[in-house]
């Protein structure tokens, strides 16, 4: 290994492991000289080359990252803890009511759902059966009483779209808007 | 250590203000120096990094963590330096301008041109660094933009030549070549103001 290939290893960084580079520069004053040069230039270059931003830039920098904080929401079960509930229910009689009221008629509403399930008894397998327990049901009874005046609805559509045609929104009614024509 | 932990970069992805701003705090000299090393001006850099620090609150969320959080970020302030200076009309050198293109001449090896440089080679002569700021920073805005860069990131803490390879898009051996030119070059300015000379005009 000669004095030129020490100093491209020198250069490259990649020296670190080789007992060879560091016995020639121990032994040659000259290749010293070149390892002890490019250290200093490492140092000046590091010192060199990493710049802190100035003041004001810090400051805006840190105020950039002020605005992107989201404000921080504790989990559920800790804010629970934090509630007061003596205090809230307190606060609130009126939902505590409207509550308690809703809560009986889903218990109702389970109640009355719960006896017409229990009323038929479920046979596997005879299907004649099966479809006379579903015409006797309630929902049958229930979609076969609700009747749907299909003329009247027609008519009705009908009229709404002329409304809307004729209405501000409407081509008919854009195009009066535009022709400036003024109704009495 | 430029690297921030996992944990921290989770904290500001959920909107942490304190891990925000310590991630600021941690990458602002960094994101600043490779500002500088692309825009030569300190004003520009400025803007440049704040316009990065920006962008990145806004696509923090978007980091998957499949490469270091610095390699992220480097490439993301490279990638805004460059267009800033494609949108101030300034020429912008390409990084992926192969290394032996813009050293010179081919025919001699890095250590040889640093061992025939007397200052270099005489033991008894002392070796005198130029090593005020201003001269330093001369030398090296004399240097092309890509070995510019790469010596920048070099001297960073813990950026391994990969790490700095995947931030300038470009192969290994290319950046170990703009690191080695780099240095070479500014060894010889900075130790030979005749050599200096010759670099600067």
């Amino acid at each position: 290994m000669d004095c030129l290939d020490v100093a491209d290893l020198l250069l490259s960084d990649e020296r670190e492991d080789d007992p060879l580079v560091d016995q020639h520069v121990a032994d040659c004053p000259s290749c010293a000289h070149i390892a002890q040069g490019l250290h200093r230039l490492d140092r000046v270059l590091t010192a060199t080359l990493l710049i802190a931003p100035p003041f004001e830039l810090q400051q805006r920098l840190a105020q950039i990252a002020l605005d992107a904080a989201k404000p921080q929401t504790p989990p559920w079960w800790r804010q629970l803890s934090q509630v007061n509930l003596t205090q809230w229910f307190a606060q609130r009689p009126q939902m505590i009511a409207a509550q308690g009221l809703a809560t009986v008629m889903l218990a109702l509403a389970s109640w009355q759902i719960f006896g017409w399930v229990s009323t038929f008894q479920p046979v596997v397998g005879d299907v004649g059966y099966a479809m006379e327990l579903v015409a006797a049901s309630p929902a049958v009874a229930y979609l076969g009483s609700f009747q749907i005046d299909f003329q009247s609805l027609g008519i009705w559509s009908v009229v709404g779209m002329i409304g809307w045609a004729v209405s501000e929104n409407g081509p008919v009614g854009r195009r009066i808007a535009a022709s400036g024509l003024k109704l009495p | 250590m430029p690297e921030p932990s996992p944990a921290l970069v989770q904290r500001a992805q959920a909107g942490d203000p304190e891990a925000l701003s310590a991630l600021v705090q941690s990458q602002q000299t960094y994101v600043y120096s490779i500002a500088m090393s692309l825009m030569h001006n300190p004003a520009d850099a400025a803007d440049m990094t704040q316009e990065a620090f920006v962008r990145l609150m806004r696509s923090l969320g978007t980091y998957r963590a499949e490469t270091k959080f610095t390699t992220w970020l480097y490439r993301l302030v490279t990638n805004i330096c460059l267009d800033g200076l494609r949108r101030r009309g300034r020429p912008v050198e390409s990084l992926d301008e192969p290394a032996s293109t813009q050293a010179g001449d081919e025919a001699q090896t890095a250590g040889q041109r640093l061992a025939d440089t007397d200052r270099w080679t005489q033991p008894e002569q002392e070796v005198t660094l130029r090593e005020s700021a201003s001269e330093v920073r001369a030398a090296l805005n004399d240097l092309p933009a890509p070995q510019r860069l790469a010596l920048t990131l070099h001297y960073f803490e813990d950026m391994r030549y990969e790490d700095i390879a995947e931030t300038m898009h470009l192969p290994l051996n290319t950046v170990k070549s703009h690191i080695r030119r780099g240095k070479e070059r500014l060894a010889l300015a900075l130790s030979n103001p005749a050599e200096e000379e010759s670099w600067t005009a």
